[in-house]
Order: C-alpha cells, then sequence, then structure tokens
C-alpha cells in the first residue's frame, strides 16, 4: 500500500514539473502616445500574465496604478481624468492562442491571440499578433499593438488633441515561470 | 487493496491533468499579490481651494505659478452699478511661484498687493506632507503641514501709534502663519479638510492681540472629471472678531476647472486680502450686506525637471 502511494504522489509530483501552467508577475507594460506637441509613455514592470500551454488560454492584467509616466501631473491626469483607476482598477486580457503551437519544443512562435481587452470598464473583442519564445526551459512573450481611446470611452478635450494621441501603442513584454504547486 | 490503488491513482492524475480549474488570472489571488496600501492621489486638483492651502503639494521637479485675484464688493457701499460690480477695483493680487524639492514638501515665494494695513507684502511658505491617506485599511487621512512668512515692504507710517510704523523695529514688518492640514477623499469625488491655524503677528495695535488660533474646513465635491464646487471658510477663535465689532469669517465658493496642466477658480468671497495673515485677522466685509467679490485663481504647473524615463 504505502509503494502504491508513493508511486502515486511520485506521478502527481512529476506531472506538475513539466506544469503546463505558467505565469508571470513582472510582465513590462508600455503605453505610449504620439502626438504633435507632446509624446506620452507609461510604463508598469508588475502587471500579471499567464498561460496555460496546453489549451492555449492567455491572461494580462495590469493595474492602472501601477503605470509610471516622465511626470507626477501626468500620472495624476492618467488616473484621474482619463482611466479613472478608482472606478476601474485594472486593464485586463483573456483570450486564447488561435494557432496554438508545441510550446515543448524550444523556439520562436508567431501567434495569434484572439479575446475580450477590457480597459476603462468597456471590453471589446480583439485579435492580436504576438511571439513566444521557448528557450532553455524559459518561456518569453511579446506583443505590441494599438489601442483607440475612443473605443474605451476614454475622452480627450479638443484642446489637447494636440498632445494626446488618439491611438495608443501598447508594448507587452512578460517572463514566465512555471506555476508553483500549491498545497 | 486495488479499488484503492486505482481511486489514488485516478486522484493523482486527475489533479495533475487539470491543475488548472476555472480561469487563469485566479492563481493571482493569493498572498503572493498582497492588496496594496497604494496612497490615495489627487485629494484635490491644486495646491489651494479660494483661501486656503490643501494638503496637495507640488511635486518634484515641478513649478507652480499661480495668479490670484479678488475683485471689490460685488454689492453694498463700494459696490453696484456705479463700480461695475467691483470690476473698478483689485482689491488684492498674488503672483506666487511654488517649487516642489520632493514630491513631499514645496517652498514657495509670493509677492502680494496686499489689501488691509499691510500692503506690498512679500511672503515665503513651506509645505511639507507629514502622511497620506492610503486605500486597502490603510491610514484614512492625509495630513501636510505649512508656514508662511509675511514681510510687508510697504513704506513706514510717521504715526508712531500705526500698526504700519516699522522705523525702529525691522521685525515689526513680519507674519507668521503655521496650519496643520488634515484632509481625507471620501469618495472619488469627494474631499473635505479641516485646518487648525495659528496667526502670529509681531506688532498690532494696542487693543488687538498677536497670537490667534483659527479652524478652517474646506472642500471639494466634483461633477464632472475637470469640474467642481470648491469652498472654504473660517473661524476665528478671539473675543474681539465679531460680526458686532465688524469682523466677519472668511467664506469661499466657487467652480474649480481643470484643463491639463491649468487649474482655474471662479470664486466668490467675502475677504479682501488674499494670505492667511491678511484675510483671517482683518475681514471687514460681510457678505450679508453685499460685501464680497468676484475673483479668479489661475495656476499652470511646469516641468523643470523631468523624472528619468523607466528602461527595459
Amino acid at each position: 500500500m504505502k509503494k502504491l502511494f508513493f508511486a502515486a504522489m511520485l506521478l502527481t509530483v512529476t506531472t506538475s514539473v513539466y506544469s503546463q501552467v505558467w505565469m508571470s508577475r513582472n510582465t513590462y507594460i508600455r503605453l505610449f502616445s504620439e502626438a504633435p506637441l507632446e509624446n506620452i509613455e507609461g510604463v508598469t514592470q508588475t502587471a500579471q500574465a499567464a498561460l496555460n500551454t496546453q489549451t492555449g488560454e492567455v491572461f494580462f492584467k495590469a493595474p492602472i496604478e501601477s503605470f509610471k509616466f516622465e511626470d507626477a501631473l501626468m500620472e495624476e491626469h492618467f488616473n484621474e481624468n482619463y482611466l479613472e483607476s478608482e472606478k476601474y482598477p485594472n486593464a485586463d486580457f483573456i483570450g486564447t492562442i488561435q494557432n496554438l503551437p508545441d510550446l515543448s519544443k524550444e523556439g520562436t512562435y508567431e501567434v495569434t491571440v484572439a479575446g475580450k481587452f477590457t480597459v476603462h470598464g468597456v471590453t471589446k473583442e480583439r485579435t492580436v499578433q504576438g511571439t513566444i519564445v521557448v528557450e532553455k526551459g524559459k518561456i518569453t512573450s511579446s506583443s505590441k499593438f494599438k489601442v483607440k481611446c475612443v473605443d474605451h470611452n476614454i475622452e480627450i478635450p479638443t484642446l489637447l488633441v494636440k498632445k494626446i494621441a488618439e491611438e495608443l501603442e501598447i508594448t507587452v513584454k512578460s517572463n514566465y515561470i512555471p506555476k508553483p504547486q500549491t498545497k | 487493496m486495488k479499488k484503492h490503488l486505482i481511486s489514488i491513482l485516478f486522484i493523482a492524475l486527475s489533479l495533475s491533468a487539470f491543475p488548472q480549474e476555472g480561469s487563469l488570472g485566479d492563481m493571482f489571488n493569493d498572498e503572493e499579490t498582497p492588496k496594496e496600501k497604494t496612497p490615495v492621489i489627487a485629494t484635490f486638483k491644486t495646491t489651494r481651494l479660494i483661501n486656503t492651502q490643501t494638503i496637495e503639494q507640488v511635486k518634484h521637479g515641478e513649478l507652480d505659478f499661480r495668479i490670484s485675484h479678488h475683485f471689490d464688493d460685488i454689492a453694498g457701499k463700494a459696490g453696484g452699478v456705479q463700480t461695475l460690480y467691483g470690476f473698478d477695483n483689485v482689491t488684492d493680487i498674488r503672483l506666487s511661484f511654488d517649487y516642489g524639492i520632493t514630491d513631499n514638501w514645496c517652498v514657495g515665494f509670493a509677492r502680494s498687493k496686499g489689501a488691509y494695513l499691510h500692503r506690498q507684502i512679500l511672503d515665503f511658505s513651506s509645505k511639507y506632507k507629514i502622511i497620506s491617506q492610503r486605500k486597502n485599511g490603510g491610514f484614512p487621512l492625509t495630513i501636510s503641514a505649512y508656514v508662511i512668512a509675511g514681510l510687508t515692504t510697504m513704506k513706514s507710517s510717521e504715526d508712531i501709534y500705526a500698526v504700519n510704523y516699522f522705523k525702529d523695529n525691522f521685525s515689526h514688518r513680519l507674519n507668521y502663519v503655521g496650519q496643520l492640514i488634515i484632509a481625507r477623499k471620501i469618495t472619488s469625488g469627494i474631499s473635505l479638510e479641516l485646518l487648525p491655524t495659528y496667526i502670529h503677528r509681531n506688532y498690532v495695535h494696542y487693543t488687538d492681540k498677536n497670537e490667534l488660533f483659527a479652524l478652517g474646513i474646506g472642500g471639494r465635491i466634483k461633477f464632472t472629471k475637470r469640474m467642481g464646487i470648491v469652498f472654504d471658510y473660517y473661524y476665528v477663535f478671539d473675543k474681539m472678531r465679531t460680526p458686532k465689532n465688524g469682523y466677519y469669517s472668511p467664506l469661499g465658493i466657487g467652480l474649480e476647472i481643470e484643463t491639463g496642466g491649468h487649474v482655474f477658480h471662479i470664486l466668490f468671497s467675502n475677504n479682501k486680502g488674499l494670505i492667511e495673515s491678511q484675510f483671517l485677522t482683518e475681514n471687514h466685509s460681510s457678505w450679508l450686506k453685499g460685501e464680497f467679490r468676484l475673483g479668479f485663481n489661475i495656476s499652470r504647473i511646469f516641468n523643470v525637471i523631468k523624472k528619468k524615463k523607466n528602461e527595459k
């Protein structure tokens, strides 16, 4: 009986080592707005990301308050006037990789991800291109796409159209670790 | 026995084959992602309401240039259509520069016309944020300390009994005000603050006191993201300073409009003077007698030092 129990235990342990769920707590996301009078850049290094290599599910979540800007007033306006972070504290993306490659093998894979993108309380169906790199037992992913402010009810006052772009460029980079086994 | 083995194996397999039931995001709801007690930002939009300071600072590397402006009485004896409801006179105007040395400490320099017995005033001020209100069960209040020293540069009176007789003592030109500012952002639209205030004037009339205490209250109610109502009021604890003796508490109310970098106040207030040592001690204008005035505060933030960019 003991032996069998150990066998079972061993089985669980070994399967969990080749985890299919990978997570990242230090995902980098950069917002970039290019407008005639001013370029604005906001960066967070503490967004969350997760990836299921079997099902192709992906998950990203960024606390709005964690974005840092080059001056404090921009940061305040970003939170107070545009993203309303007290009402809508996070932006997230939940989707599935459409052309899921075999991520147990090393390589660089171009993927297409379709899913729901929520910012400022507004959810949009989005299809986004990205790259997944599997190397030496590590997985990293990156993606670059554009978001229209108007799609997410983010109003830009007419006075400021020359300072804030109508379309922001979003860059996302994640380094994943296998999900640690919980007790 | 075999049954046991099979069931154990089955459980083990099922556990490992489906480690994730439900959303991928759920695994972040654990003790490794604590609810951070982040500081509450933007309790007020700018460093001043109508007359009072707010707990807000000019942040590191920023310069706040501010023009404050009060016209004369709208109604009452000095107002009415003859003076175009006070537009003919400016009772006080103050130009100020405040610079943020750190995110929690700023210093300021200003010059005001001066509305009462002391005129042509230079002032030097400093504000320090002692503690911030925090989210998720953190500290509930933001507390700042503010001090301002005023120096009148006016010509001395020849009258030895006048409060603007400075001939034998330079320090008679000086006044000081210190206050604690205690604020809470109650909701994203409503913020309130209390201001226990100490006033010291070096040279006063012989019937008056050098030291006075006052309590201010101020607040903001936003009705859009960029617009709101602001108001403030001070009560001065002094038996002599009563409406019977012609002293009134300063009360201001105004509209606050923010346009990305600028903050405007269009306001009505009964005090003529603009700095604390003046409007708290010498306000003889009463709302009920029509002795209130239109005023403007305009603030513009300039970035002197930009933060280092985040690189990866």
